[in-house]
């Protein structure tokens, strides 16, 4: 390698690691749009003071409410959807607004899966979400 | 080193580093597979494939940029080096099956050409964190590409060597993009720890060797101040080891200082192919061996034997006693310079 070569890389590379390292941290620190810190953890027994549920070609999902107001999504994935990186997500009724849209989890594997939600007083639905083709999978409509 | 140009240039020595390569392919892909396999059963194929070779591909790609600074600060790499192009193109077939299974399974069932939805399915651009990765993974593969058709003496003769290493002096975008690509797919897909970890130590691995061997340069770098009779002192004739080269910066550019058969010679550091150090490799059959690719010149003059015409510069060098000095001043490229006798000084 000649002189100016070595003097190239040596920039190059001090550039690269400054932006790279930079991009890279403020990445994972920075909070995405459509997702938010969730509880995943696993409760075995709940008591509902009321419940409704849903069925797909797809799933089984009940949506129960607690003592405390809060809701629980429990969801049982029989068949994977035809997309790598399905996530449920919780949106106000109709929206079609991508940027309301929150992440409750992926459902990337076939078992069953549990999330906590605060949906408030509005009205809101849960779907199946796509957010790499931004497509609606499936609407989980609970009777 | 071929007086033709042929499709692949193989000799027995390619043949193994090849097959190598492939049989640490496979092994790869298989280990991957089954291991995919027993902790994640529901998998499908078609993100079966694009993850075993997006990984395999990163890998390679961690192994390519590595070798570089590795035979810039130890010699004992450079047999790595002297395959890497075929490395890079199958390092780049790889990325290819990665890219083609992407684009299908993201991007072909929609109703938008699937090289457009690539670039407009994901608006996020504003977005660091939801930025649209798959964009990033597109734009290095397309660099990538440009390279791998590239990797030909026939292109480096008719694109010119200072076009063609600008050319591939882009894979080092590309390797950003890269990093960025699969960093924003980690962060959105599938959030993993250990996942972003490894991705890091891997960049802070191949970033690290490229800044601590050009920080070393940059030392060697410097011009060594000449005497009162205008000569550059080398050091002394029993510190360069037989067959091969010390080398020292007069003029802005390295010389390579060749001890051989009881003789010493100086021709530039700087190989014609593509500007391999001519100071770090040795002498075989005669001549002065590039560590690169094998490029040859002999000692004497600085010409390639016939049929090849590649020449460089030659030095004169003086002995004094033990010492060996050099006139820092270049005769033309192919000048014959008779060779400094030590044992008869």
């Amino acid at each position: 390698m000649i002189r100016p070569l070595r003097k190239r890389h040596r920039i190059i590379w001090l550039v690269l690691f400054v932006v790279v390292s930079v991009l890279f941290i403020e990445s994972y620190k920075s909070p995405g749009l459509y997702t938010e810190e969730i509880d995943k953890s696993m409760i075995d027994s709940l008591s509902f003071i009321e419940s409704v549920s849903a069925a797909g070609a797809n799933y089984d999902a009940t949506v129960g409410t607690l003592q405390s107001g809060e809701k629980v999504l429990q969801l049982n994935l029989k068949v994977l959807f035809r997309s790598p990186v399905p996530g449920v997500y919780l949106a106000p009724e109709n929206s079609n607004d991508v940027a309301e849209y929150r992440l409750l989890g992926e459902v990337n594997r076939i078992g069953n899966y549990q999330f906590k939600f605060d949906a408030g007083d509005r009205p809101y639905q849960l779907m199946v979400y796509d957010p790499v083709k931004k497509t609606k999978l499936e609407t989980l409509n609970f009777q | 080193m071929g007086h033709q140009y042929t499709a692949v240039l193989w000799n027995r020595q390619k043949k193994i580093y090849d097959l190598v390569l492939l049989a640490i392919i496979i092994l790869y892909l298989v280990l991957f597979i089954v291991t995919a396999r027993f902790l994640r059963p529901e998998i499908t194929e078609e993100t079966m494939i694009i993850r075993t070779t997006g990984s395999l591909a990163l890998l390679m790609l961690h192994v390519i940029l590595s070798i570089g600074p590795l035979c810039r600060l130890n010699s004992r790499f450079l047999p790595l080096l002297y395959n890497r192009r075929h490395l890079g193109v199958s390092m780049f077939a790889v990325a290819a099956v990665h890219g083609i299974f992407s684009v299908l399974q993201f991007h072909s069932l929609g109703n938008v050409n699937p090289l457009v939805s690539v670039f407009a399915s994901n608006t996020d651009y504003h977005s660091l964190r939801d930025f649209p990765f798959q964009t990033l993974g597109f734009l290095g593969l397309t660099i990538l590409f440009l390279m791998a058709a590239t990797s030909h003496d026939f292109w480096l003769a008719n694109l010119g060597p200072r076009f063609w290493k600008t050319l591939h002096m882009m894979v080092y975008v590309a390797y950003g993009l890269i990093i960025m690509h699969v960093m924003l797919g980690i962060v959105q897909s599938e959030p993993s720890v250990l996942l972003v970890t490894l991705l890091g130590l891997g960049f802070l691995l191949i970033a690290g060797l490229h800044l601590w061997a050009g920080f070393k340069e940059l030392k060697s770098d410097r011009e060594k101040s000449l005497n009162q009779r205008g000569y550059v002192l080398v050091g002394k004739a029993d510190q360069i080891p037989e067959n091969e080269a010390v080398t020292l910066v007069v003029n802005g550019e390295k010389v390579a200082i060749f001890k051989y058969d009881g003789k010493l010679s100086a021709i530039s550091n700087v190989c014609k192919h593509q500007n391999g150090p001519l100071g770090e490799g040795k002498i075989i059959d005669g001549c002065v061996t590039c560590p690169w690719h094998g490029y040859q010149y002999y000692p004497h003059n600085g010409c390639s034997p016939p049929p090849f015409t590649e020449k460089v510069a030659t030095y004169d060098v003086i002995l004094e006693g033990e010492k060996v000095y050099l006139n820092p001043k270049p005769f033309p490229e192919g000048t014959e310079r008779n060779p400094v006798i030590i044992n008869q000084c």
